[in-house]
């Protein structure tokens, strides 16, 4: 894989303090494969388990992080790179190629309220990322009259850190997977 | 204030599952069903229960739910089927009845089963899809923890599930006791006679043979109920009669004729005279006839038998006990808060049609749709319930609309429910 600003970092740390443990570091990071990240690219929509290898070299590896949002974009329905209200505050709406997401929060809890149009088909998860990598993929529950509806936030860290990208990061990519 | 609580279940082949809460939400545009444990991804059911309460859905109708969506929230998951659908309306209708739905200690437990249809009829049980007698053996702890706080449970089947219900209640050594089962066709027609304080279909036979002889009791001493002075209840306690207000009404003139319709009691005049209260001179002046026209109103007070609760009346399953009040210078006698499950009144004499609205403090304590009704001269009362248990001193009127040859006339009266102290 190309060499990066982490590479670099790391290399300095490496002459710095402990060439060992950085040594030992990257040969797990490199042990990362192309396959591999397809695959995790193309796991089911509802059966979802994170690898946190992967999701660790996706965060940290440009190189390994571009493979693997190219192959997640080229299997999702839908795709969003930005939101139109990219001001400042909350954004709560942001406009799909297959219909309108909202977040609306109800008793102190944050729900995904995603309007599908009529000709679209029904997505099963949906995936945000963050411009370093951040972020997951969290299964859809079956639209309701055009409407898919969840909870969002809650007890679960990443379905926080879900939150947290999309509203308060204009820049966080949606992607909707079947 | 404090609701009364009712608890709801979902039986299951696995065991029942209660309903912990149902939250209303103006912003979210479908209705969902979630566990407990976790409250981000609701149950597969969600789509079925967003249809059946809905907007143009028979229950959105039939209760009149507000616009927006609900949100159920069960202890934990239970398979598909449609089995839900019966407990789930009824959960509804008693949050909308102002009950508190309450897992842990209400002392009234909803137990049923049974799919609906779009008029609302529980679809009847063909082919043993219900398993009532596996569903009724995974509910005994549940059962048996009812039992032991005092409560009671209210088994709501669909028809041709009595018997089977029976024979399985009869297998979990003398729980049968605490439980009540009715075989239900249609829920709304099932609800109104819950509403009406008449109790459902009681096909125990236990339990048949325990009200006939609660009514002969009541019945006996019928003709001496007069003779009770000093407590709440004291003046003409009316135990209602199984099937319907006005039936019963009858009967009991028949065994006591001094508690008959127009005339009051002369021994509760006298009573209130001899109390020395502040209604002293009204009582004089009520024993002046009135001018015909003018509206001669009752109060009626319903309260709940002593040990019972007023969740036990308004289900259904005990009648409620009702005392008169004779309208005195333009007020009631005040009423005792304690035990009061509900109130109604009665056109005695006046005008052939009256209409009636309460204003005042009790808007919070009654349903909105029970601050109008409508009375016929010597017609059945408008009784409502109670929604809530008064926590303080309440008083209100009552503004009466009555025609008197084409013009409108209208009359008020005073009311007070008071917490404690001289009535």
């Amino acid at each position: 894989m190309a060499k990066d600003a982490d590479d670099d970092l790391l290399e300095i740390y490496a002459l710095l303090f402990d060439a060992g443990w950085v040594a030992s570091r990257r040969a797990r990071e490199r042990s990362v494969t192309t396959a591999e990240i397809l695959a995790y690219a193309k796991r089911g929509g509802a059966d979802n388990p994170a690898d946190f290898r992967l999701e660790k070299s996706i965060r940290r590896n440009v190189e390994a992080r571009r493979i693997y949002l190219q192959a997640v974009r080229g299997r999702s329905l839908a795709v969003s790179h930005l939101a139109a209200a990219a001001g400042c505050g909350v954004i709560a709406r942001r406009r799909l190629e297959c219909g309108e997401l909202e977040i609306v929060e109800d008793g102190g809890q944050h729900f995904l309220v995603l309007r599908l149009d009529k000709v679209s088909a029904a997505p099963r998860a949906l995936e945000v990322r963050g411009e370093k990598g951040e972020g997951g993929r969290i299964p859809l529950p079956a639209p309701v009259v055009g409407v898919i509806q969840r909870g969002l936030g809650g007890k679960r860290a990443d379905e926080r850190e879900i939150l947290e990208l999309l509203l308060h990061r204009p820049r966080a990519s949606i992607y909707l997977l079947p | 204030m404090k609701r009364l609580a009712a608890s709801v279940v979902i039986p299951t082949t696995a065991g029942p599952r209660r309903i912990l809460a149902l939250r209303h939400s103006e912003r979210l545009p479908r209705s969902q069903v979630y566990k407990q444990s976790d409250l981000s991804l609701p149950l597969d059911i969600s789509g079925r229960y967003h249809n059946l309460v809905g907007p143009n859905s028979p229950l959105k109708d039939w209760i009149g739910l507000g616009e927006g969506s609900w949100r159920l929230i069960v202890d934990d998951d239970f398979d598909t089927g449609r089995s839900w659908e019966a407990p789930v309306a009824m959960a509804h209708w008693l949050r909308e009845q102002g009950f508190r739905l309450d897992a842990g200690d209400a002392e009234v437990t909803i137990w049923s089963t049974g799919a609906l249809d779009v008029d609302l009829n529980i679809v009847e049980d063909r082919q043993d899809h219900y398993h009532m007698n596996e569903k009724i053996r995974a509910s005994a702890g549940l059962f048996r923890a009812c039992a032991e706080r005092g409560g009671k449970v209210y088994l709501l089947i669909p028809q041709g599930c009595g018997e089977e219900a029976r024979q399985a209640l009869k297998s979990l050594d003398g729980l049968e006791l605490i439980a009540t089962v009715s075989e239900v066709s249609n829920l709304p027609r099932a609800m109104d006679s819950f509403a009406l304080r008449q109790p459902p279909v009681v096909r125990n036979t236990k339990i048949a043979i325990g009200w006939l002889a609660l009514m002969a009791a009541f019945l006996g001493v019928g003709g001496g109920w007069t003779l009770l002075t000093g407590g709440p209840m004291a003046q003409a306690p009316l135990p209602l009669q199984g099937n319907g207000t006005e039936q019963g009404t009858a009967e009991l003139r028949q065994a006591s004729p001094a508690a008959g319709g127009k005339d009051l009691p002369p021994l509760e005049e006298e009573a209130r005279v001899k109390s020395g209260s502040n209604d002293t001179k009204g009582g004089e002046k009520a024993t002046v006839m009135p001018e015909p026209v003018v509206p001669q109103l009752e109060l009626i007070e319903l309260r709940a038998p002593s040990g019972a609760s007023c969740a036990a009346v308004f289900l259904g399953s005990l009648h409620a006990l009702e005392s008169r009040r004779a309208e005195v210078a333009g007020r009631f006698p005040s009423s005792m808060a304690q035990g009061l499950c509900g109130l109604g009144f009665r056109l005695l004499d006046g005008p052939l049609k009256a209409k009636v609205r309460l204003e005042g403090a009790l808007a919070p304590y009654v349903w909105a749709t029970n601050l109008n009704g409508k009375l016929a001269r010597g017609g059945p009362p408008w009784t409502f319930n109670l929604r809530l248990l008064p926590e303080r001193d309440l008083s209100y009127e009552i503004i009466i609309t009555y025609r008197i040859r084409q013009s409108e006339e209208r009359e008020r009266l005073v009311h007070h429910v008071i917490k404690r102290g001289k009535r």
